[in-house]
Order: C-alpha cells, then sequence, then structure tokens
C-alpha cells in the first residue's frame, strides 16, 4: 500500500474506524515508513488537543432555568391550546358579525317597545299615577235601555228576567243591535217578544278601533230587583 | 426527585424511564433534564461555539423533548433521540443565524470567555496562557470545520459516542459516519495547523504546545 493511501487511513487508525484488513496493511506500512509514523503522531497530538479543548461548565442556573420552563409548557397543555385556537376561531368569525348583530338586536328591541302598547290591549302601561288609559280599541256598550213592556193586548208579560240571565246582543258599526244571541235562560214567546223590543228601541255605542267605529258586540245581563212600597 | 435522579442511571431500565417520561411524571423529566443538561450543553457549545446560545439552546431541545416524548420511539436510546434533537437545533441555528446576522458580525473572538476555558488556578501563567491559547485555536479550527463533519467529530472525539451512537444521531450509515470522521480528521488537523501556525507567528511567549503539531510532521 502506498503511503498516500496509508495517509488517507491513518485518521482512523487510533480508534477502529478502519476495517480489520485496512488496519492490518496500515500496521505493517507503519514500522518501516517515519514520514506516516510522524503524520500519525499529529493525529495523536490533535486528539490530546480535542480532549483539553473542554467547554466551560453549564451555568448552575440552566437546570433550575430548563424545569421552569418544561413546567410552563406543561401548564400550557395540549386541551388549553386548542380552547384558545377554538376561542379565537370562533372570534374571527363572529366578530364581523358583532356590529350588524348589535344593531339588529337593538332595532328589534325598538320596534318591539314600540308596538307594544297595541299587543296589550286594555292594558293600562302607563308610568304616571292615576293616567287614564286610552285604549285602542274601545268595545261597544249599551247606552239607554229602552222601557219594557209591561203588557200586551191586555196581558200581563212576566218579567224578563225570571225567564233569561245573559244575552249578547250584535252591534253594527252605526250603533244598531242586528241580532242577539241567548246565552243563558230559556226564553218563553213573550219574552222574546220583549228582546225584540229592547233590540229595536235601545240605543247602543258601536265598538271604536283606533277611534272608527266598528261592529262588535254588547253583553246584558238581565237581574230581577225589587222596588220596596 | 433527587431520589429518582439517583435511580436513574440510564442503561438500567430506559423503557421504564420512558413509560414515566411519557406518562408526563414530572420528577422523570427533572431526573432527564439533572442527567442530560450538561452533556447536551457542552455539546453545543462545541457545535455553536458559544456559551450563551448552547444554554438558550439547551433549554429549546427539552422544550421539544417534552412536547415530542410521544412520539420516542420504544427501543431506541434516550441519549441518541436528545443528541438528534441537539444536533439539529444546533444547525438550524447556525442556519438561521447565517440568514439573520451581518457577515461582519462574528462570535465573540473568547464568546466562552478566558475564565471559562482554561484553568485559571493553574499555577504556571505561562502555561495557563499557553493552553487558553490552544484551546481558543482548536474552538476556531472546529468554527470553520464544514458542517456535516464537524457534528461527526464533535460526538465521536469530543463527546466520545461511539460510531453506531453516532449513526443514530445523525441517521446516517455507519460507513458515512466512519468517512466523514475521516475527512473531518484530515481537515481539522490541517485547519488546527494552520490555527497554531499563526498563533506560534503572532510570537505568543512560553508556546507550549502551539507548534507541536506542525513540528513533528514536516
Amino acid at each position: 500500500m502506498s503511503c498516500a493511501t496509508v495517509r488517507r487511513k491513518l485518521p482512523g487508525y487510533l480508534d477502529g474506524a478502519l476495517s480489520t484488513r485496512e488496519h492490518a496493511v496500515v500496521a505493517r506500512h507503519l514500522p518501516g515508513c517515519a514520514e506516516c509514523r510522524s503524520q500519525l503522531e499529529g493525529y495523536s497530538r490533535m486528539a490530546a488537543l480535542l480532549a483539553h479543548a473542554e467547554p466551560p461548565p453549564p451555568p448552575p442556573e440552566l437546570s433550575l432555568r430548563i424545569r421552569l420552563a418544561v413546567d410552563s409548557a406543561r401548564r400550557d397543555s395540549v386541551w388549553r391550546r386548542v380552547c384558545r385556537a377554538g376561542t379565537r376561531m370562533l372570534e374571527d368569525i363572529l366578530e364581523p358579525l358583532a356590529v350588524p348583530a348589535t344593531g339588529g338586536v337593538a332595532m328589534s328591541l325598538m320596534f318591539y317597545g314600540l308596538m307594544l302598547h297595541s299587543f296589550f290591549v286594555g292594558v293600562p302601561l302607563g308610568a304616571v299615577p292615576h293616567d287614564q288609559p286610552i285604549p285602542v280599541i274601545q268595545p261597544a256598550r249599551l247606552e239607554t235601555l229602552s222601557a219594557l213592556p209591561a203588557s200586551a193586548g191586555g196581558q200581563h208579560i212576566p218579567d224578563i228576567s225570571a225567564d233569561v240571565d245573559l244575552v249578547e246582543f250584535t252591534i253594527n258599526a252605526q250603533g244598531q243591535a242586528v241580532n242577539y244571541e241567548i246565552l243563558s235562560g230559556t226564553p218563553g214567546r213573550d219574552t222574546l217578544r220583549q228582546l225584540d223590543h229592547i233590540m229595536l228601541f235601545s240605543h247602543f255605542q258601536p265598538q271604536l278601533s283606533f277611534g272608527r267605529p266598528t261592529a262588535g258586540r254588547v253583553l246584558v245581563r238581565f237581574d230581577e230587583y225589587h222596588v220596596k212600597g | 426527585m433527587a431520589q429518582m435522579a439517583q435511580a436513574l442511571t440510564w442503561g438500567r431500565d430506559e423503557a421504564e424511564v420512558v413509560t414515566e417520561l411519557q406518562a408526563g411524571s414530572p420528577a422523570a423529566f427533572d431526573a432527564l433534564i439533572q442527567h442530560f443538561h450538561g452533556p447536551l450543553f457542552r455539546l453545543l457549545c462545541q457545535m455553536l461555539g458559544n456559551p450563551a446560545d448552547a444554554a438558550d439552546t439547551t433549554q429549546e431541545v427539552f422544550l421539544k423533548a417534552f412536547r415530542g416524548i410521544h412520539g420516542f420511539r420504544r427501543g431506541s436510546s434516550l441519549k441518541t433521540w436528545l443528541y438528534r434533537i441537539a444536533i439539529r437545533e444546533a444547525l438550524n441555528q447556525r442556519r438561521w443565524w447565517r440568514r439573520h446576522q451581518s457577515k461582519e458580525t462574528s462570535y465573540p473572538a473568547d464568546g466562552m470567555g478566558d475564565e471559562a476555558l482554561g484553568a485559571t488556578d493553574d499555577p504556571n501563567p505561562f502555561e495557563a496562557c499557553a493552553t487558553r491559547e490552544t484551546q481558543r485555536a482548536v474552538r476556531r479550527a472546529l468554527e470553520r470545520l464544514p458542517q456535516a463533519f464537524r457534528g461527526a467529530v464533535v460526538l465521536r472525539d469530543l463527546e466520545g459516542l461511539s460510531y453506531e451512537e453516532i449513526a443514530d444521531v445523525l441517521e446516517i450509515s455507519i460507513g458515512t459516519v466512519k468517512s466523514r470522521i475521516l475527512r473531518g480528521r484530515r481537515s481539522l488537523k490541517d485547519l488546527l495547523e494552520a490555527e497554531l501556525g499563526s498563533a506560534k507567528a503572532g510570537a505568543k511567549p512560553g508556546g507550549m504546545m502551539a507548534g507541536e503539531m506542525a513540528g513533528g510532521e514536516r
């Protein structure tokens, strides 16, 4: 083996980086070649120098510093990172909608606030003490009941209240009763005649919706009453 | 924790240690830090040439190990796994440094500090001076060694890893490891001769080691 080939192998001769055959060849070559021996000594000295090239010891606080960093990483666990990523994603989605949504909610509240009065007809909502409610719909009512005929053709007509209790009159927009329905009682023929009379001659106030007269209903209850004397 | 550190002799039953680490045992991880932070710091010092960078990178290596412990393959060696992470981090660090630092800026000439480098309590000041000079020369030569060779040479000649371990750390074949070490040592010898030769030419007094290498082979 030539000196050039041996010298290429020398860096590995000392620590067994060569194959057994290569090692044997170099070992046979060295005793007869001062130049290659000198080269090998150079490598030995380099190994000694590297052994002296001790880096500084680690800083005393390094171990503690690493432990603190790892503890911090442990607390910042995967689940927490996933939660944070999820929150961030949700924020990214919701943030552009925040202003329109707030506007929408505000407008809805305002609208329903204004409309609230018409939803609860007749319910006083006034904040002022002794406030008089002005309902949007004023129901129809009976103004004057016609005088009931006491007799017909010389015959006594029994009191209407003996036969019927509750009658519902249908009132048109002109304040005229156009029909009635007996809700409670069993009327006789004379009673029906009396009810027809009432329907024709009584005065009714029509129902007012937003100030305009409309058709409505009036409930009339007949009670028996006695006058002493 | 101290008991745990003592119990972990690495080589005893590493599988048991790995199981504890993968279960998230803080004591096991503390023991791992205690056991390996010194060797990793020294390795990174040799690779990066700067103790401050080496300390930061050591911390980064353990953080990566903590996050990646679940991916650790059973039957592998914790030591080579940590060394592999460290070597990768060192290479990334140097690449980043090359990209972000200007050419004019270099590592501090005495990055490791004179106090740290030599035996400051040496009774002979001339010898201490010569030792420091030699160590600086070694460091400069290592820094100038091509990246591919440096890892292999540092792991073999400074850290004392076996060829098999180096192959595992660098994820290359043993043949490639041997080739890199042979070529790396040849390059390093040339670089050291140049460094020590220039140190000698600088008329440093008491050059105990300067010139030794060059002197013996001409």
